[in-house]
């Protein structure tokens, strides 16, 4: 291609701008979205994370068993972590623990709620964070230091210092202590999400000032799901000899510290070591490359289009090329011309592309918040740009190829010799039903597919979690500061104060308090239960515990017995309520009033008595485990306040009434149960946004490009329309013919992708994914895959059946 | 009393774009009657073709009467105009207009399968089988136009055209595209179709066939300028 060949595509395109805008436009945006998803898999599955050594870098998972059943994932006591940490190995350069929490900074306006991780000084060294001021934790104000300092992130200095250059030196107030701030981190550090996707953390302090409670500290039998562990392991050493040696002795510690414990007989504890990129990555990569799949596909049919305008354009530039062939063109300089316009396009498109892929990047990153790892770290980089420029190059050339093996350089000698009639360079009948075909079939699956993950992500959104919602706030408390200086029954005492008080509020209904709801800031946590008569058999269920009016104010449907009391709760009766599942699990028809189950973790294995079975609740995207409530008010339950149709609570109203109690008692979580689902079905609110979105360009892609090649088709069949016309055929009968003849490559067309989507299906099943079939899923891609076609074929034969028989013969 | 087929009075028709008028009929007054041979001859542009167009429902006049066997058809809707074309009219073009995609059988069964009231299959293979004997084409029925010579085409488009027993029959330029051996024939079974009774219109550059008609019109600058009896169509020997 000569500098001659662009200039002339110039020229010659700046005469098509419908074409070239179309052109542009389709595969600018369809690549866009291409490169978008390539970035995303890039970033998930092949770029290194950001930190040196990270092939060393590992994260302790915990797994703890009863017997072969496990009990708890990534929870451990909490002198399990510490002691791992503490221990010297050889098989680490460097150990660190984090353990994460939210806290409140009290002397702040409107007291935030800060992300915040204890750690030890190595975890910076190990990731190498870089500084923006000051500097990261120093060796003494390690474990045991009690050296009251912070480290701030980028965006709580930007947030609540307003980058003030001489933040350092100044406190934070958390837990009543005063931590002066000793550095900033830098705006480009990445930090590990090991904990919760979309987690960013505030404040870093040091480990000694975790808010885990006193009681915990020593305590093998209790639980910890909010610690990591990570290690820097030495040169040299597997991560399997590292893990056996790290687990025997923690396993070895579990089990001389619990033997004495009656609920422990048959319990282990197993520390696996993860790296950074499998704890942090996870299986992200399905659903990131489900999104390119689907990108794909719509980048096929944004291709078929293009094919297909590309080709008739060829056609219609026959005479010109012939002119150049007579005038002495080679065959090479034919294609280089052709090459040359369609390397212009392609450029195009590029440019367009870079600008779509970064737009949806950044939507990206908003709607996938939390759901997707290293999103912050997505950007247009050199990578991105080589890609997009090697798929246009490689799309280019594909339809040059093609182009050329069209264009008949022995027939175009002949073309300005005769008069061209019947000669002439078409699109053959069999190319336009193959594109059409491919069209239809391509479409058809990337609609069968989106609309089954569309439909099942409404279902999830609309469909009720199966208890009281409305007009309900979750609120809880932060204690952590009274641990020190108040005991359990003061606590306890603070609580119910600030019950009554809620229940004096005139806009309040009820008050419920609970360990757990069904849809909570806290995560679930599991116990063993062992059940009357059915001798060693234990199963496992989400422990909850909650007072009477708790079960009044959410208003699970009972199937069986009855709701436990407040009388109860105080009169400490041994009383619980299970879901369907836990009662079907204990007896297969559920029938499991008065039956009599055993706590694993309750020392005293008092014999408990359901009383009550509630119907499953159905929360959007999880299968209802085992669940029961036990009739137990804890130290620091979530309350959950049902007010007055349209009344409102705020923060600000309930931390003054609550300081009427004691004034340490802050809120740190208080969210409407509406926006706690909210949150909850954000994937599902996401998948369906981007399902839609798909469907929505899939279906205009489709209908630009069927009909395009059916409008060419008419173009073709002018003539013979125009004779049949003559002959009498109606305007009906023509589009009824053209109709009938276009349903053939679009019946077969649907034949495939239901051959392709049966495959499709039959995979699924065989993979974890859960989706539901349905028969509008089913049939609403045909239906309107041939309502499209019908419409694009009346709109492409309009202009000739609404006109007189002798315009269409003369070509007018 | 001879049967009137079609009549037209002061018809004309004006072609229109943003520039200008092109006035391609001026007031044309026309009676054919039934067992007519009528040929319209006229230099190129004269408005020959515009006139077969409004004789054959194909275009509409812009103003006028036109009558086809008393109904008057001077301003229908594409899908009416399209019902007269199909049970009234027959078409011979001279580039025959044949559809490549279907076999000859085929092409010659178009207009019996847009009848308004369903024809049989059975029916359709009848007739289509006698039109093709008339012309001596039955032994062709399969195969497909593009493997026809020229004259053998437009034999087959005589025989789509009167399948359906028209009540006339429009001619444009027969003789075109043939070599002058197969316009000759294809003129000698014109005239054998009209001796057996049908209503023939023909456009025409060639003076010798035009006078084979029994009567012969002028057309110039969109009027007709002379209507000439002709007492007896001339006769051509040729052997079909």
């Amino acid at each position: 291609m000569s500098f001659n060949d662009f200039k002339n595509a110039v020229h010659s395109l700046s005469k098509s701008k419908g074409y070239v805008i179309t052109i542009v436009l389709t595969l600018g945006i369809t690549l866009g979205a291409l490169v978008a998803m390539f970035n995303l898999n890039y970033q998930l599955l092949a770029a290194p994370l950001p930190y040196p050594n990270v092939d060393r870098l590992v994260v302790a998972k915990s797994e703890r068993f009863d017997k072969n059943i496990l009990v708890s994932d990534r929870h451990a006591p909490y002198p399990a972590w510490i002691e791992s940490y503490r221990q010297e190995d050889a098989s680490f350069e460097q150990k660190a623990l984090l353990a994460y929490t939210v806290s409140i900074e009290r002397r702040m306006p409107d007291s935030p709620v800060l992300n915040t991780i204890s750690t030890t000084p190595e975890f910076f060294n190990m990731v190498q964070a870089p500084m923006e001021l000051g500097r990261r934790f120093a060796a003494n104000e390690g474990l045991d230091t009690m050296n009251p300092v912070a480290v701030i992130s980028h965006r709580a200095w930007v947030k609540y210092f307003q980058q003030n250059p001489n933040v350092l030196g100044k406190t934070l107030n958390i837990m009543e202590i005063e931590f002066k701030i000793i550095g900033v981190l830098d705006e480009n550090f990445v930090e590990p999400e090991l904990y919760q996707r979309g987690w960013q953390t505030d404040v870093w302090l040091p480990m000694d000032y975790d808010d885990i409670p006193v009681q915990f500290r020593k305590d093998w039998n209790g639980s910890i799901g909010t610690i990591f562990w990570v290690g820097l392991l030495q040169k040299g050493v597997d991560k399997i000899s590292a893990e056996q040696a790290v687990s025997s002795r923690v396993a070895a510690r579990f089990k001389d510290e619990t033997i004495t414990h009656p609920g422990f007989t048959d319990a282990s504890l197993r520390f696996t070591l993860e790296t950074f990129s499998t704890v942090i990555l996870g299986s992200a990569s399905q659903q990131s490359l489900l999104m390119l799949a689907g990108v794909l596909v719509l980048l096929l049919i944004a291709t078929t289009n293009v094919l297909n305008l590309i080709l008739a354009r060829t056609a219609n530039q026959q005479r010109s090329m012939a002119i150049q062939v007579a005038l002495g063109a080679q065959q090479k300089h034919i294609f280089s011309a052709v090459l040359a316009e369609i390397s212009t396009l392609m450029l195009g498109a590029s440019l367009l592309a870079v600008l779509v892929a970064s737009v949806l990047l950044t939507l990206l990153k908003i709607a996938a918040e939390g759901q997707l790892p290293r999103l912050q770290e997505l950007h247009i980089n050199p990578a991105t740009l080589a890609f997009t420029f090697l798929v246009a190059a490689a799309l280019a050339t594909i339809f040059a190829a093609i182009v050329s093996r069209h264009i008949n350089y022995r027939q175009l000698n002949t073309v300005l010799q005769t008069s061209g009639k019947g000669v002439g360079l078409q699109i053959s009948a069999r190319i336009r039903k193959l594109l059409v075909l491919s069209q239809v079939a391509l479409t058809a699956i990337l609609l069968a597919a989106s609309f089954h993950i569309l439909l099942q992500s409404s279902r999830q959104l609309t469909q009720s979690v199966g208890y009281q919602t409305s007009d309900q706030y979750q609120i809880l408390f932060s204690i952590a500061t009274l641990w020190g200086n108040t005991t359990e029954e003061e606590r306890r005492a603070y609580v119910a104060r600030v019950i009554d008080d809620l229940r004096a509020n005139p806009k309040v209904v009820a008050v419920g308090a609970t360990s757990l709801s069904p849809i909570s800031f806290r995560n679930p946590s599991s116990d063993l239960l062992r059940v009357d008569g059915l001798d060693d058999k234990k199963l496992s269920a989400v422990q909850s515990y909650c007072n009477g009016s708790y079960l009044q104010v959410a208003a699970i449907p009972l199937v069986a017995g009855r709701y436990f009391t407040d009388a109860e709760v105080r009169e400490h009766a041994q009383v619980m309520v299970v879901n369907e599942t836990l009662a079907r699990a204990i007896q297969a028809d559920g029938q499991v009033l008065g039956k009599k189950v055993y706590r694993q973790n309750d020392e005293g294995a008092q014999a408990i008595e359901i009383v009550g079975v509630l119907k499953d609740l159905q929360l959007p995207g999880m299968l209802e485990p085992s669940r029961f409530f036990q009739a137990f008010v804890s130290q620091n339950p979530e309350l959950v306040v049902r007010v007055k149709a349209g009344q409102q609570l705020t923060p600000t109203e309930i931390n003054s009434l609550a300081a009427k109690t004691h004034p340490q008692l802050k809120i740190f979580y208080m969210k409407t149960t509406k926006q706690a689902i909210a949150q909850l079905t954000m994937p599902q609110k996401t998948a369906a946004g981007l399902t839609a979105a798909l469907s929505l360009i899939a279906l205009g892609l489709a209908a630009i490009g069927i009909y395009g090649v059916l409008s060419y088709s008419v173009q073709l069949r002018r003539f013979e329309l125009g004779i049949r016309m003559a002959i009498g055929a109606r305007p009906n009968t023509i589009f009824f013919q053209i109709l009938k003849d276009n349903l053939t490559p679009v019946i077969i067309g649907l034949l495939i992708a239901l051959v392709a989507l049966i495959g499709l299906w039959i995979w699924i099943q065989q993979t974890r994914y859960n989706l539901q079939t349905t028969s509008i899923g089913w049939l609403l891609p045909p239906v309107l895959i041939i309502g499209l076609t019908a419409a694009t074929s009346l709109l492409s034969v309009w202009q000739i059946i609404r006109k007189p028989a002798s315009h269409v013969l003369r070509g007018d | 009393m001879r049967e009137l087929t079609l009549n037209m009075t002061g018809i004309t028709k004006v072609y229109s774009t943003e520039d200008m008028d092109t006035h391609a009929l001026r007031g044309i007054d026309l009676e054919i009657y039934k067992g007519d041979f009528v040929s319209i001859c006229g230099p190129s542009g004269c408005g020959k073709s515009t006139l077969l167009s409004l004789l054959g429902l194909l275009d509409m006049p812009t103003t006028g009467q036109y009558f086809i066997e008393g109904k008057d058809v001077s301003q229908l809707n594409l899908s009416e105009a399209a019902f007269i074309r199909n049970e009234k009219i027959g078409f011979i073009f001279q580039s025959f207009n044949l559809i490549d995609e279907l076999s000859v059988f085929d092409n010659v069964a178009l207009p019996l399968r847009y009848r308004r009231h369903k024809v049989s299959e059975k029916d359709i293979e009848r007739k289509v089988l006698e039109c093709l004997q008339v012309v001596d084409m039955t032994h062709r029925a399969q195969h497909k136009p593009n493997q026809l010579s020229g004259g053998q085409q437009q034999r087959i488009a005589i025989a789509r055209a009167l399948v359906g027993s028209p009540a006339l029959l429009l001619v444009d330029e027969p003789t075109g595209n043939l070599d002058s051996r197969n316009g000759d024939a294809v003129m000698e079974m014109l005239q054998q179709l009209n001796a057996n009774g049908t209503t023939l219109c023909m456009v025409t550059h060639d003076p010798r066939y035009a006078d084979m008609a029994s009567r012969k019109l002028h057309l110039l600058d969109g009027k007709i300028i002379d209507t000439q009896t002709l007492q007896t169509g001339e006769t051509l020997q040729v052997v079909v």
